[in-house]
């Protein structure tokens, strides 16, 4: 209500609604003389809300302000959720127990933040809770984001808050989970702050060079003794990393080379590298080469830095033709390297490097209202086999308002090490995703899952979404 | 269902229906979400997204009316001043008129020749004779584009320089219309913006309209081919996405906003294409590390409620008690393989130290992970006691201990 108020005074000001429910159920009967059945119901709504051209256009004869004469805009979102069933427990002590969820959270602002884009020609801003993601990290925090646009093409850039904390949506140990949840740490949240440059505007290149600090709270420190005997620790460094991501566009776009990397400065590791290449040498063929080498980052006080020794290692490979304009097929092999190396415990790796590999392909056809996707795989090395098969269709009906979908997921899995967990499982997927009114839909999926897991399992989905954009005061 | 859930449901149901009332008699709509599945490869109709299709049952040359030295200007009588895609700027009939005779509207005296130009038409009875009648006009939807004619030629573009030759085409079609390589020739950064929203139009909070808000079948816009910035949504785009999404983030951030990514990644319900079937009791090794995992499906069986826990053999000191522990949590063999390898259980415990339940206390995991050189030495892995660099030492130095390390010690 306070943001349509704020909005009043702007002519042109458009106003974003959207309100989605979500619902989810299901019940598994476990395998045993118990044979407990288990149920988990879910509720869960989104609200978000946005305030856009909060500046006038500049013409009279404009509708919009153009962009080169900047803009602001107020973008919220928020979640609400509720468990039902098992598994449920008392909301986080941040705030008002209003409901029970899994994992303690119920009320999630996901983002909310004054954006100001190109104002004098130069300068973009956000100010509120906001996403990052870059090679950095992906995170939220609360704070303020500038970026200074330079004529030579060069954009320099600052930011800083506080790391929203890790009970909130994207807190730290949510995006990366170090076994730590639910401690002091990381209810608090820790002063940051990051610069960065980055090129701008420029056909051939995008390339930005980051570095990011961040400070322990002093509020978790505030009762603990130090060794000499003084009661509470100062705030030091917690994180500091140090990010170079470049993506290229060349011969035309027919080759697109990209790579990122993170250098993580407190723990000596260069711990996240990516690298691809797109060769798309016509519009119907496409070749793409990606390498993934990444391992978790923590917090530098924490204790499961000791842990990540190994990085998660893949090469990938796959290449998709067209068809005419109703087939597309892909194939896709992939590698997975495991690195084991000698420990003090006596253990002494039998190879040095142990290899997955695994690979699928891909069919897609679509027409006018009917698609159908078969997707096959299989993966191996993994400390075990996985192979299976999906078909996903669609097919639209009463005036395309209606889409009726069918799904067809199976999967055999055989574990190298545990023989009972070999197993398999066959989904059925049935459902509907149907547009009730403009901008208002309705989508609801069933799954009756048949594995060696479970004896009975069933779910059922329902998303009923109502997604509007108003203009007032015009 | 307690009183309590039911008066919560209630609550979120009316807040569902309040935020409905509040934004009811709205004007433009979005489209759907991807709630449940991608339907970025679903039915489709033809066209593309910039350029719908058309039905143009019209019979012309451009070259042999280029041929006469005839300029585009005297049939496109408008192109000086049309500012935006919606304007037409076909030529009337009446302008045909000019050099065919008069046709649009056709004087009793002229025989009709509407199959002169038209493909499609019919004759009937009339009562001055056998007459022509035009049976279908043309169907042209407005381009999906941003568009000045006036500004582009007042700059100095001729009609060549984005239409192509036109000496050697008998019927304009989409094909004649500038494709987007021809675009970035001009706006490449520098002589003019590359931003995609200088062309492709834009909702109010700036990123690009990449499909209908109505036509639930009309071709969408995403990144194909040689204009993609290598982030061509192909069939394998969701699962390799990560690179470019890290290396140019600016480049999804033109179309998608941060719920987008939300959706998925932090989505109560998780895509069910993906993370379909009992996803979460397949083997560890086969799910992603940073997934949290646990939105869809209950636990995994061994933390299933009514499960036996794994019988308590004697114990012998407290190293062989921590490895006992540690194998009964996660099979023998994994306890060999490097520490974090997928296979092992600090992999399991870097997603939740609850996982190694066999652990009744973090301070165990101390009795071979030392924090300090003073610890056991047993493993060699820790960042504390075997610095991998001067940085690192240099950082360890810097900060305080833990309240969490303290806490377990």
């Amino acid at each position: 209500v306070a943001t349509l108020v704020a909005a009043r005074p702007a002519q042109a000001t458009e106003i974003r609604t959207v309100a989605r429910t979500l619902g989810e159920g299901y019940m598994v009967r476990v395998p045993g003389p118990e044979g407990a059945l288990l149920s988990r119901r879910r509720l869960v709504q989104y609200v978000n809300l946005g305030v856009y051209d909060l500046l006038q256009p500049r013409g009279a004869d404009e509708r919009r302000r153009a962009h080169d004469d900047g803009q602001l805009r107020i973008v919220t979102s928020m979640r609400v959720r509720h468990d039902f069933g098992s598994y449920a427990r008392e909301g986080s002590t941040l705030g008002p127990r209003l409901v029970g969820s899994l994992d303690g959270r119920q009320i999630d602002v996901m983002f909310a933040y004054l954006e100001a884009e190109n104002l004098k020609g130069m300068i973009d801003l956000r100010a509120g809770r906001q996403f990052e993601m870059s090679g950095l990290d992906w995170y939220a925090f609360d704070g303020a984001w500038v970026r200074l646009r330079t004529p030579i093409h060069l954009g320099v850039e600052a930011f800083g808050g506080f790391q929203v904390d890790g009970s909130a949506l994207f807190g730290f140990p949510t995006a990366e989970l170090d076994g730590t949840a639910d401690t002091p740490a990381d209810r608090s949240r820790s002063p940051m702050v990051g610069a960065a440059v980055s090129a701008v505007g420029l056909k051939w290149v995008d390339a930005r060079l980051a570095y990011r600090r961040t400070f322990s709270p002093l509020a978790v420190n505030r009762n603990v003794t130090n060794d000499d005997g003084s009661l509470g620790l100062p705030s030091a460094v917690d994180q500091e990393v140090v990010s170079l991501t470049v993506a290229g566009r060349l011969a035309d776009g027919r080759l697109s080379p990209y790579a990122s990397g993170r250098y993580n400065v407190g723990t000596g590791r260069l711990d996240d590298v990516s690298a691809g290449m797109q060769i798309a040498y016509t519009d119907k063929h496409l070749l793409r080469l990606f390498y993934l080498r990444t391992r978790p980052m923590f917090d530098l006080d924490s204790i499961f830095n000791v842990f990540a020794q190994q990085a998660f290692e893949d090469a990938r490979l796959v290449y998709q033709v067209g068809l005419g304009t109703k087939w597309t097929v892909a194939a896709r092999a992939q590698t997975r390297f495991f690195r084991d190396q000698a420990t003090l415990l006596g253990s002494q790796p039998d190879r040095r490097v142990r290899v997955g590999a695994g690979g699928g392909a891909t069919v897609n056809f679509r027409v006018r209202r009917f698609s159908a996707r078969v997707d096959g795989f299989g993966l191996g090395g993994e400390g075990g086999l996985r192979a299976g098969a999906n078909v996903d269709t669609r097919t639209m009906i009463l005036w395309d308002r209606l889409a009726i979908d069918a799904r067809l997921y199976a999967v055999k899995y055989r574990d190298e090490i545990n023989a009972a967990r070999d197993g398999y499982s066959v989904a059925l997927q049935a459902g509907i995703n149907a547009q009730l009114w403009r901008g208002v839909h309705l989508a609801v999926l069933g799954e009756e899952m048949f594995t060696s897991y479970y004896s009975q399992a069933f779910r059922v989905f329902g998303a009923l979404t109502a997604d509007w954009t108003l203009r007032v005061g015009r | 269902m307690t009183m309590r859930s039911s008066l919560v449901l209630i609550a979120l149901l009316l807040a569902f229906a309040l935020g409905m009332i509040a934004t009811a008699g709205g004007g433009l709509t979005q489209a759907e979400r991807p709630a449940t599945t991608p339907v970025m490869h679903g039915p489709m109709r033809g066209g593309s997204p910039v350029y719908p299709e058309q039905d143009l049952p019209l019979r012309f040359n451009h070259g042999q009316h280029l041929a006469l030295k005839i300029d585009c200007k005297r049939c496109h009588t408008k192109i000086d001043s049309s500012t935006q895609v919606a304007d037409f700027n076909f030529p009337t009939g009446a302008t045909c008129d000019g050099c065919h005779g008069a046709q649009h509207p056709r004087p009793a005296s002229e025989p009709a020749r509407c199959d002169m130009c038209h493909t499609r038409t019919t004759q009937g009875p009339d009562p001055a004779g056998t007459v022509m009648r035009v049976a279908a006009t043309i169907r042209a939807p407005k381009a999906n584009l941003s568009f000045n004619h006036k500004s582009h030629l007042a700059r100095g573009a001729s009609c060549q320089t984005c239409h192509g030759d036109m000496s050697k085409v008998r019927l304009a079609t989409v094909l004649q219309l500038p494709a987007e390589n021809t675009c970035l020739t001009c706006h490449n950064g520098i002589k003019a913006t590359d931003r995609c929203g200088a062309c492709h139009p834009t909702d109010g909070s700036g990123k690009v309209v990449t499909r209908s808000f109505s036509d639930r079948v009309a071709p969408q816009l995403v990144p194909r081919g040689q204009s993609s910035w290598g982030a061509t949504h192909d069939l394998a785009f969701v699962e390799d996405h990560r690179g470019i999404a890290k290396s140019s983030p600016q480049l999804c951030q033109q179309c998608h906003d941060e719920t987008f990514c939300t959706d998925c990644h932090a989505g109560a319900v998780k895509p069910m294409r993906i993370h379909s079937g009992d996803y979460l009791t397949h083997p560890r090794a086969r799910r992603p590390r940073a997934d949290p995992g646990l939105s869809v499906l209950p636990p995994p069986p061994e933390r299933l409620p009514g499960v036996p826990p794994a019988p308590r053999p004697r114990q012998h000191g407290a190293r062989r008690e921590v490895r006992r522990r540690l194998a009964a949590a996660v099979p023998p063999a994994r306890l060999g393989r490097a520490a974090d390898a997928p296979q092992s259980h600090a992999f399991a415990a870097q997603r939740n130290i609850a996982d190694v339940r066999e652990l009744p206390h973090r301070g165990q995991c101390l009795a071979c992970h030392a924090t300090s050189s003073g610890a056991s030495p047993a493993a060699s892995t820790s960042a504390r006691t075997a610095p991998a660099s001067r940085a690192r030492c240099a950082a360890r130095r810097s900060r305080p201990q833990s309240p969490r390390v303290l806490e377990m010690s």
